[in-house]
């Protein structure tokens, strides 16, 4: 038997009008409140990475959050002093299911502040990120790559220029606009042209040819 | 006879137990019911009590550090949280600027409790000049009809720290600057006569576009019976959400997304009951469809999207928050610095009520978290930039110290590290999205919100 349920008939075996028992649980009501929002608080503060004592102490994992939880951006050097395994506190954090998302997405897009090969094999494999909203970033976050290593971004291009959202094809024909021209990459923005219905979209493509 | 005592509390009352009744059980006498009765009234009384204790305890501010600021506080005949309207001044005729600075003037016909000027111009280097910006004399500073700087806008170096004077200069271009006193949540009353602003332009070395002929707004706001509200347009861009974009009401669609709904829920929570507020919130859902706006990678592809929609519901009215995918992405090949913005605010402060100009409104990325947290808490701290709020303490790109803080005397400055444990840190304008709920607004803060001619 559930509790409230033995209290509740308790109550009312012994001759006490349920209508006076409901009305002091709904009094108690403002006691809860701060108890829920305390509960609330709690699962809207940053949570911590998995087996966070290690990593915290590894790659000073708050500090990169506090970093990255700045609203008006963060830096390079900021970055770097929070933390001299940065590269790897990033990935760590992209990666964390238990992570703030707001955390998780900052983390995607500073990883294009470190445009190494670590990070490289990274974002490319997650290029079908559930979240539609990282699937996005970790999409323009093949950006920095483009210039250095067209031949792999065009590849890992063909799927995201054809997603169903719009705007991670939005992103991949952004990126495809900093891959130098080639015939691959014509082929490929050309090809999506023929069937783009986005406004967006088309701009971006066309941009990504016109140049 | 026994009686059915059941029908004594109707369908309500369970019938008594007969097993019980054997083993010896008794209704309870009316004496007993009436002492539960009494124990019950005194709980409802007592419990709300403790509870609305704790919460003040919660929400009690801790004790502000001393900026140094000199008082120029005013005792004010009305009461602290009391709303005011606005009216709009004709300027004077301006002159053309010429090189350095020059002056609007403005007559403002009533005492007044604060004044707000939004200029319009072809320079697109057009600023107010504070003290501090082109090192010019405070004694240059804004002028009062008795010719005395009434406020200085930048009271820097007084015990050799500054608060934040123009952190977006790098975003704006001051196409519609707009400026607000006082910003440091005084109380003044402002004599009726003439005021001169100094303006010119933010880039020294400009000489050619100078000559040019400003207009300008004038707002000077007088005390009020109206409860002030906030009209905001929450304009979502399509690809944002393609459920959103794909329904055939957009707009209405926008109400019941559960992460907008949670934004708008923190917003109007934080801005309407926080006791220091107390402003109501009015929103007006608007979708654009065009996707080009959802990813915004450069300076001119913002201030193109926040000119572009000026007039639904009606002109002049509202505030602009516009919803965007991301701002400054990295698949841009010269994104926007710093990286990871998460929220701008066009102007500190905005130019009020005038939209159509490339600085009205602010920006927020959604979060796709479905809860609407972050982003409620990024458009409410933006919003706070728009109404003239700087960050309570300006902390310095590696989050270890601060480097400013905001002219507010009642808000703290976090002088020690980490910024996790800064008393204020749950502050409305702390520059770190710690992901607290409930935002903190103090006095003095809420007292420059509802000074702002954007209330009505």
């Amino acid at each position: 038997m559930k509790p409230l349920r033995f209290l509740h008939q308790g109550f009312a075996h012994r001759g006490l009008p349920r209508v006076i028992v409901l009305s002091a649980l709904l009094a108690s009501a403002p006691l809860i409140t701060p108890w829920t929002a305390l509960r609330a608080q709690q699962s809207q503060a940053p949570a911590p990475a998995q087996s966070a004592p290690e990593l915290a102490t590894v790659y000073d994992l708050d500090a990169v959050r506090l970093v990255l939880r700045a609203f008006h951006g963060f830096t390079q050097e900021g970055l770097l002093a929070a933390s001299t395994q940065v590269p790897r506190a990033l990935r760590e954090l992209a990666d964390s299911s238990a992570e703030d998302l707001l955390v998780r997405r900052q983390a995607v897009k500073a990883l294009g502040l470190f445009p190494d090969s670590e990070n490289f094999a990274f974002v490319s494999a997650r290029l079908n990120a559930a979240n539609v909203g990282l699937k996005r970033l970790y999409v323009a976050a093949l950006g920095p790559y483009a210039p250095t290593r067209g031949a792999e971004v065009t590849a890992l291009l063909a799927a995201p220029i054809q997603d169903r959202d719009a705007l991670v094809r939005t992103y991949a024909a952004k990126v495809a606009g900093r891959v130098p021209l080639s015939t691959g990459l014509k082929g490929l923005v050309n090809t999506r042209l023929q069937v783009e219905a986005d406004s967006g979209v088309r701009e971006a493509l066309f941009k990504a040819l016109k140049r | 006879m026994e009686r059915d005592s059941s029908l004594l509390w109707g369908r309500l009352q369970p019938k008594p137990n007969p097993a019980r009744i054997t083993y010896g059980y008794r209704p309870m006498t009316l004496r007993n019911k009436i002492s539960l009765q009494v124990w019950l009234l005194a709980l409802l009384i007592v419990l709300p009590l403790m509870a609305s204790g704790c919460k003040k305890k919660t929400n009690s501010t801790p004790a502000p550090v001393d900026k140094g600021l000199r008082s120029t506080c005013v005792p004010a005949p009305y009461a602290a949280a009391a709303p005011y309207t606005y009216t709009t001044a004709t300027p004077l005729p301006q002159a053309p600027l010429t090189t350095g600075y020059d002056y609007v003037t403005v007559d403002i016909p009533v005492d007044s409790v604060g004044i707000g000027i939004v200029l319009a111009g072809t320079n697109a280097n057009l600023k107010f000049i504070e003290h501090g910006v082109l090192m010019i004399p405070s004694t240059d500073c804004m002028k009062s009809p008795a010719g005395v700087v009434p406020f200085a806008f930048n009271q820097m170096d007084l015990n050799g720290d500054t608060y934040v004077d123009d952190e977006y200069s790098s975003l704006s271009n001051y196409q519609a600057p707009a400026v607000f006193f006082p910003n440091n949540g005084q109380q003044l009353i402002l004599p009726k006569g003439r005021y001169t602003f100094p303006v010119g332009s933010v880039n020294a070395a400009e000489t050619a576009t100078e000559s040019d002929t400003l207009t300008a707004t004038v707002y000077y706001m007088t005390p009020s019976a109206v409860v002030p509200t906030l009209k905001v347009n929450l304009w979502l861009v399509a690809g944002v959400n393609t459920m959103i974009d794909n329904d055939p009401n957009p707009a209405l669609a926008m109400s019941s997304d559960p992460e907008l709904q949670g934004a708008l829920n923190k917003l109007i929570a934080t801005y309407r009951d926080n006791a220091n507020v107390g402003i109501s919130v009015v929103v007006n859902y608007q979708h654009i469809p065009d996707s080009t706006y959802a990813t915004l990678d450069t300076v001119t592809e913002i201030n193109t999207l926040v000119k572009s929609f000026p007039t639904a519901p009606s002109p002049n009215d509202a505030i602009n928050l516009f919803v965007v995918a991301s701002i400054g992405n990295q698949s841009a090949p010269n994104p926007i610095a710093p990286a990871g913005v998460i929220g701008y605010s066009l102007g500190v402060p905005g130019p009020f009520t005038q939209q159509g100009t490339v600085v009205s409104g602010v920006l927020a990325e959604y979060q796709h978290d479905g809860r609407g947290d972050h982003l409620g808490t990024i458009l409410t701290h933006e919003l706070g930039h728009y109404f003239g709020l700087y960050h309570t303490t300006q902390t310095n790109e590696k989050q270890t110290g601060y480097i400013g803080y905001d002219p507010i005397s009642d808000t703290t400055v976090c002088k020690t590290t980490p910024l996790t444990t800064c008393a204020d840190k749950d502050n409305l304008m702390f520059p770190v999205a710690m992901g607290i709920t409930p935002l903190q607004i103090t006095v003095e803060q809420g007292r420059v919100l509802r000074l702002n001619p954007v209330m009505k």
